[in-house]
């Protein structure tokens, strides 16, 4: 048997003192807090890669119950919907996406806190636009707290309270109203993306851009980490060379 | 919306298997090292030797009728007011699941749903009956069968018509059951291993509360986040990655301490007895289903489906409260005692633990169980009281040393029935100056021992002490000996022989009264032979 002692000598040992039982409560609580914060961490980011990556369907990113009352909210009497021509329905694809990319500018901007004024200014263009394309208005969403306002905004394109992306889809084609959504991210993740941090919105860019038909060549870039890989002198400079390459597709369908 | 409330409940469950894990190895280490050093002045010893040998004279308890009829009414008393507890829970949650799913209101689907939330009465009554594990699924497909069956002559019968027999129903039904009990069912088999069943349900507890607290600090950070001027200056101090972090970790620490109090106070209801440990495993169980079921009531009515499936546990466990208080066995069946000691060969991890499980956990519906706590039976012996003590860096107070206040606590030992009907389990934490006179005063207040000796050989000085106390304490005809193969059953003989020359002028060659079970080599031995072997003393 070993030798050591446990003999009390009538010192009060170290590990029995308040500092040390102190010590050893922070180091537990704080071991605990760690693994947590790990999971934290660790389960977002593990959701967003494979989402991003397209390895599960980016659908699964959003409520669809929001999209399902959307649909019951918007739903016209029927004879709403025209024939239009296949022109007419290539031609309207831009507008939608102008649209949509004015409107999510305009939210960044309000978030944002800055330019009213320039806010106002796009509004109005928005305005213009939605009238031209003969569907509502969207208003800006009220976003509750800065800290979840992209979870907030990509809530209020899907619940699309005032019906825009219903109406371009039952006007002209459910693509349309896809394409609105997938403007009005880009137009809201434009200076994320001026700062190389596009990633951010590539689950939703994926989800919009699959279902607006828009190639995967044209938006992958967006989704990834990094815009390292795309030519260019700076992120800025590539984040404007993937976006014009996206708009010139979706304007002539090329 | 119940995204983040899955996350927490899987985090804290998650947290539970990692963190009971630790501990559990943490406490093994830390026993295994205090059971080598000596713990005792000699000033200490000496007043401790002069106090011990009276505790030879205490005579043990009479025997008793030796058949421990009263065994079976407990049990059946614990069946079934936990399954009129599981009931209660099930009719709630049947009550709230109709309510707010809008189901049709009809005899046979009330019936379905009722049925299948009365799904963990049936591995709660396993546990708290001791059937293994195999019994206790195949219990749970006897149970799903019945079920499926029920469901369609139920339906012919209400229908009228013979020929309305069909298996869609049967089919709904075990769909339904599969969808409601498999994450709850799969999440108690994931923290019930039994290298961590003895704590899980307290680390599972403190570990809910603090990992659904994050919840509201991770509210709190976007709300205080709404504020420029927080905002900016944690930003610009540490960055996003860090404020966020950082927050965690200050937050955990008022969170943990309310957490800590949380558990010490389930600590001291536990001293007072007023729950054992295994009414807190199948509490713990309960609270998972109906923080389950919570969770998918919130995906249908919002929040207030928390505190609305809450209510399904508040009833099983008023429920169980109620009739555990109400009905009160015969006063001879509750303070009946049949004090078992439980002495081993050290070293055999795998197959003390087995034993333990198979033979002490059952003896406990008879009487209380004493042992001499090591590392072989850390994961089975920790209780919420130790885990209390490990963890507030108090273990070395658990440890008995040879003074005056560690023999009057050998003295008072737990010796009353839990509220479920079960004794509980004494373990002895000794160090290696003080697991000698331990032994002796455990002996002196026990009934019967039971002496595994798998594996006993002349290099078991420790065994060989505790045989000579056996024949010095007249306590060979209360004992049963386990022995295989691997026993030096010459070695056993000689020492009992010598020593009962010794002290008595006779040997025990010819006593029919030394009780020896063969057991199979590493394995439990056949567990009932030793039961009732003992029972027969």
């Amino acid at each position: 048997m070993g030798t050591t002692s446990d003999v009390s000598s009538g010192h009060r040992r170290w590990s029995d003192t308040r500092l040390a039982r102190a010590l050893l409560f922070v180091g537990i609580v704080w071991s605990i807090t760690g693994g947590f914060l790990f999971l934290l961490n660790v389960a977002p980011e593990l959701a967003a890669l494979v989402l991003r990556h397209g390895w599960v369907s980016p659908n699964m990113a959003v409520d669809p119950k929001l999209r399902m009352e959307a649909a019951q909210r918007c739903a016209e009497p029927t004879g709403g919907k025209f024939a239009i021509d296949e022109v007419t329905l290539q031609r309207a694809r831009y507008p939608a996406y102008q649209l949509g990319k004015h409107f999510g500018t305009a939210a960044l901007g309000r978030s944002s806190e800055i330019a009213k004024l320039e806010v106002a200014q796009i509004m109005q263009d928005v305005k213009r636009q939605a009238s031209a394309l003969g569907v509502p208005t969207p208003e800006l969403p009220v976003i509750r707290h800065m800290a979840t306002e992209l979870g907030e905004f990509s809530d209020a394109l899907e619940a699309d309270l005032q019906c825009t992306a219903t109406r371009l889809a039952s006007r002209y084609t459910q693509a349309h109203g896809e394409i609105y959504r997938f403007g009005a991210v880009i137009g809201y993740a434009t200076r994320a993306c001026v700062q190389d941090r596009c990633a951010a919105f590539g689950v939703h860019i994926r989800r919009y851009g699959e279902a607006a038909g828009v190639p995967e060549r044209l938006w992958l870039p967006m989704t990834w980490q990094s815009l390292a890989g795309v030519p260019g002198t700076d992120s800025r400079d590539k984040a404007f060379r993937v976006i014009r390459e996206l708009e010139e597709h979706i304007r002539t369908g090329r | 919306m119940t995204g983040p409330l899955w996350f927490h409940l899987a985090s804290a469950i998650l947290m539970t298997a990692v963190v009971a894990s630790i501990v559990v190895t943490w406490y093994r280490r830390s026993v295994t090292r205090r059971m080598s050093i000596a713990g005792s002045a000699p000033s200490e010893v000496d007043s401790f030797e002069r106090e011990l040998p009276s505790w030879r004279l205490h005579v043990p308890s009479n025997p008793r009728d030796g058949k421990a009829g009263h065994v079976p009414a407990l049990r059946w008393r614990a069946a079934v007011v936990y399954g009129l507890g599981g009931l209660a829970a099930s009719a709630v949650m049947t009550i709230l699941f109709i309510l707010a799913f809008g189901v049709e209101v009809e005899p046979i689907r009330i019936f379905a749903i009722l049925y299948a939330y009365c799904w963990p009465i049936v591995p709660t009554l396993s546990f708290l009956l001791g059937q293994s594990i195999g019994r206790a699924l195949l219990a749970f497909v006897v149970y799903a069968a019945v079920g499926a069956l029920s469901v369609v002559i139920l339906s012919a019968l209400l229908s009228g018509r013979a020929d309305a027999i069909s298996p869609r129903g049967a089919v709904g039904f075990l769909q339904f059951l599969a969808l409601q009990a498999s994450l709850p069912f799969v999440i108690i088999l994931a923290t019930s291993g039994r290298r961590i069943r003895s704590i899980a349900p307290f680390a599972l507890a403190g570990l809910l509360i603090f990992s659904f607290s994050n919840l509201g600090v991770g509210y709190g950070l976007v709300m205080a986040f709404d504020f420029a001027v927080i905002r900016d200056s944690l930003l610009a101090a540490l960055g996003a990655f860090g404020a966020y972090n950082v927050w965690y970790f200050l937050a955990a620490l008022p969170t943990g301490y309310a957490c800590w109090l949380g558990l010490r106070w389930l600590g001291r209801q536990y001293e007072r007895k007023l729950f054992s440990d295994a009414q807190l495993l199948v509490d713990a169980w309960w609270l998972i289903v109906t923080l389950v079921f919570a969770i998918l009531l919130v995906d249908k009515i919002g929040w207030i489906g928390v505190p609305l499936g809450l209510l399904a546990f508040a009833a099983y466990r008023l429920v169980v409260a109620a009739g555990l208080a109400l009905w009160q066995p015969s006063s001879n069946a509750w303070i009946d005692n049949r004090r078992l000691l439980l002495l081993r060969v050290f070293g055999f991890q795998r197959r003390t633990e087995r034993l333990f499980d198979s033979v002490a956990q059952r003896w406990r519906w008879v009487g209380s169980v004493k042992i001499i706590a090591a590392a072989d039976l850390a994961t089975r012996l920790i209780g919420p009281g130790d885990l209390i003590s490990f963890m507030g860096g108090r273990l070395r107070q658990l440890f008995v040393r040879r003074d005056h206040a560690s023999l009057q606590r050998l003295g008072e030992l737990d010796e009353v029935r839990d509220p479920d009907g079960r004794y509980r389990v004494n373990k002895v934490y000794c160090h290696q100056d003080s697991w000698q006179p331990a032994l002796q005063a455990l002996l002196a207040t026990s009934d019967l021992v039971l002496m595994d000796l798998r594996g006993f050989s002349e290099k078991n000085q420790g065994c060989l002490f505790e045989l000579q106390e056996l024949v010095e304490q007249d306590r060979l005809r209360r004992t049963v000996f386990i022995v295989d193969d691997t026993t030096d059953t010459k070695l056993l003989k000689a020492t009992l022989v010598e020593r009962s020359k010794a002290v008595h002028g006779v040997g025990m060659v010819t006593d029919p009264s030394v009780k020896l079970i063969s057991a199979k080599p590493g394995g439990a031995g056949d567990a009932a032979r030793i039961h009732q072997a003992l029972l027969e003393i």
